[in-house]
């Protein structure tokens, strides 16, 4: 099966003209231009099977706009290639345009003054979507977003929930094969969030879109990626399953113990000594609560809730996963600074 | 550096969907009827800059009948049309809204749509045309009474005038295709189109007819594009271009359309250029 997204060693240099401070560097700035080159884009290759759902995740600045932008065709990379369904997207921007779909979650392409019915009306021309085709489209998205109400109110009257759900639709109406979503869920409320996530769901489940997901909510990414592509300083520094992921940077597991009243002697909360518990250690306890942190590989849950129960009166139970969002802080804050 | 097709529209069968042109101006006049109040503001500066024309020229004609040649009768109704036709024309919506998308990065939108920009723009400027056209109708009868209008010179004279009234009109687009396109380098361009609305305006001949331009400036004038957008095709209509001359300034407006489209299409190239390389 030919890749959706092909994506080789993509190099993207952008000229900066150097700022001189101060009113005579400002002079000087007008006449001797100096300029830097950053590399916002360095080297990064990845392929996208049709009918993935892939999170393209990085911390502020890691390039992650920029190769988005190269990927639409909005940007001309310095050097590298991308082939999107077998075309190069700003070599042939149009026809790029006809199958894919993009959102900014910072940006709207609704016509600002004019009721979002006519946003629709016009996208649904300029892609030559046949008249039925439209109108079911337009009939479904309503349903699945809960548009009734306000589609026909101008967008500027619209909240930021309201106008999102507008441009996501307004994405999907032509159904392009492959939906670019560059932080869709920036600034919404739970609701509006989890009407986002159903209908981004709904559309690789049941149309089979290609999705490209950029965002900084990793609860998007736990809930509707099975794989991510991380990247940071325009590098990748991870390709692969989300779970792997998880086991990779953040192998321990956390029991939580609440030991039982009856074990305060003298007022005091024992201490759970960890020398006897094989592979783990106490992270923290206080007040007749322990945190214990073992490696689900090393030392099976079991054996260690047994060994915990027979030489502590138990209370209550439970083990705490990693989260995404543990793991990518722990990776984030493990990066080398980057002078 | 890769190779860069440029500029979109390569993909000719994708070119002309007039369907969606027809919504881009559906659209435009939306939003006209929506900001009706605005129109119908700057609809009411252009009946007192009439007004006041016909009164300032009519106290210059106090005492003849005829100045340069020129008879009163026939100024009043320059006046008149010049000033409705470069409203009707000139509306600096488009240019502003260009202005717009380029400063909030939203022409990244219009690089992923299937339909040029250049397209997509000019039936923003025929929806805007339409709108403000939609407003002088009923405001004729005002317009008859603040100025003063007559018949073209003769049907001949009417028939070249609209002939050339068009010419006047993809000048224009294309003046204004140019000036929102500054945006690309500037970010800003809201000083810019004031001035350039009151250039264009004075060197048009929409304020005093290009007759009675002294020498040097006169000179400079015809060396401009803007007399062929409001002073030929209303000088036409009242008769005082006629003959070889009504035709050499029919010619002198193909050769504007042709040399501006030229500058618009390299501009445009190069405004993509800057926003494909150097990024939005």
């Amino acid at each position: 099966m030919p890749a959706a997204i092909r994506v080789q060693d993509l190099v993207k240099e952008f000229q900066r003209p150097r700022q001189r401070s101060g009113f005579v560097g400002g002079v000087r700035t007008l006449f001797t231009r100096q300029y830097d080159s950053v590399r916002a884009v360095d080297g990064v290759t990845f392929s996208i099977d049709p009918g993935e759902l892939v999170g393209y995740i990085g911390p502020n600045g890691a390039g992650k706009s920029t190769t988005i932008k190269m990927m639409t065709g909005i940007l001309v990379p310095t050097s590298g290639t991308v082939e999107v369904a077998g075309i190069t997207p700003w070599r042939d921007r149009e026809r790029n345009a006809l199958q894919i779909g993009v959102v900014f979650g910072q940006r709207s392409q609704l016509w600002w003054d004019l009721p979002l019915i006519d946003s629709f009306r016009l996208i649904g021309k300029l892609y030559r979507v046949p008249q039925a085709q439209y109108q079911r489209n337009v009939d479904r998205f309503v349903d699945m977003l809960d548009m009734h109400e306000f589609l026909e109110r101008p967008v500027r009257q619209l909240s930021l929930g309201q106008r999102m759900r507008g441009d996501l639709a307004a994405s999907m109406l032509y159904e392009p094969r492959i939906l670019y979503l560059d932080e869709p869920t920036i600034g919404l409320d739970v609701v509006a969030k989890e009407s986002m996530r159903t209908f981004i769901e709904e559309m690789n489940r049941e149309s089979g879109t290609t999705i490209v997901l950029t965002t900084h909510d990793l609860a998007d990414v736990e809930r509707l990626c099975a794989r991510i592509v991380l990247i940071d300083h325009g590098r990748v520094l991870y390709d692969g399953g989300v779970e792997q992921l998880k086991s990779k940077y953040a192998p321990h597991r956390v029991l939580v113990v609440q030991l039982g009243p009856e074990a305060v002697r003298d007022g005091r909360w024992p201490t759970i000594d960890d020398a006897f518990l094989a592979g783990a250690e106490v992270a923290e306890q206080a007040d007749g609560v322990a945190r214990i942190r073992f490696e689900t590989a090393r030392t099976p849950v079991h054996d260690l809730i047994a060994a915990v129960n027979a030489r502590y009166p138990v209370a209550d139970l439970s083990i705490v996963e990693p989260d995404l969002e543990g793991v990518v802080r722990q990776i984030y804050g493990d990066r080398v600074p980057v002078a | 550096m890769t190779a860069i097709s440029l500029p979109p529209g390569s993909s000719r069968a994708l070119d002309r969907n007039f369907p969606a042109y027809i919504e881009i101006v559906r659209g435009r006049l939306k939003v006209a009827i929506a900001y009706r109040q605005n129109s119908l503001f700057l609809l009411a500066i252009v009946v007192v800059q009439i007004f006041i024309l016909k009164k300032v020229w009519t106290a210059l004609y106090a005492h003849q009948t005829s100045v340069s040649g020129v008879d009163r009768h026939a100024l009043l109704v320059y006046l008149t049309i010049a000033n409705i036709q470069g409203w009707v024309l000139q509306d600096p919506t488009v240019s502003r809204y260009m202005y717009e998308r380029v400063r909030q990065g939203l022409v990244a939108f219009d690089l992923v749509r299937p339909s040029g920009f250049i397209q997509q723009m000019f039936a923003q400027l025929a929806g805007s045309t339409l709108s403000s056209m939609m407003f002088v109708l009923p405001a004729l009868p005002i317009i008859y009474f603040a100025g003063t209008l007559g018949a073209p010179a003769s049907w001949s004279a009417a028939g070249v005038y609209v002939a050339s009234l068009a010419c006047g009109y993809v000048i224009t687009m294309m003046l204004m295709l140019i000036i929102g396109m500054i945006a690309f380098w500037t970010t800003e361009i809201l000083g810019l189109t004031m001035l350039y609305r009151l250039v264009s305006q004075f060197f048009a001949g929409a304020l005093v007819p290009l007759t009675f331009f002294p020498g040097a400036l006169r000179v400079l004038a015809e060396a401009l594009p803007f007399q062929s957008t409001v002073y030929v095709p209303v000088a036409i209509y009242v008769g005082r271009l006629h003959g070889l001359a009504m035709l050499q300034a029919i010619v002198v407006q193909i050769a504007w359309i042709a040399g501006l489209s030229l500058a618009a299409w390299a501009m445009w190239r190069r405004a993509l250029f800057r926003v494909v390389v150097q990024g939005g």
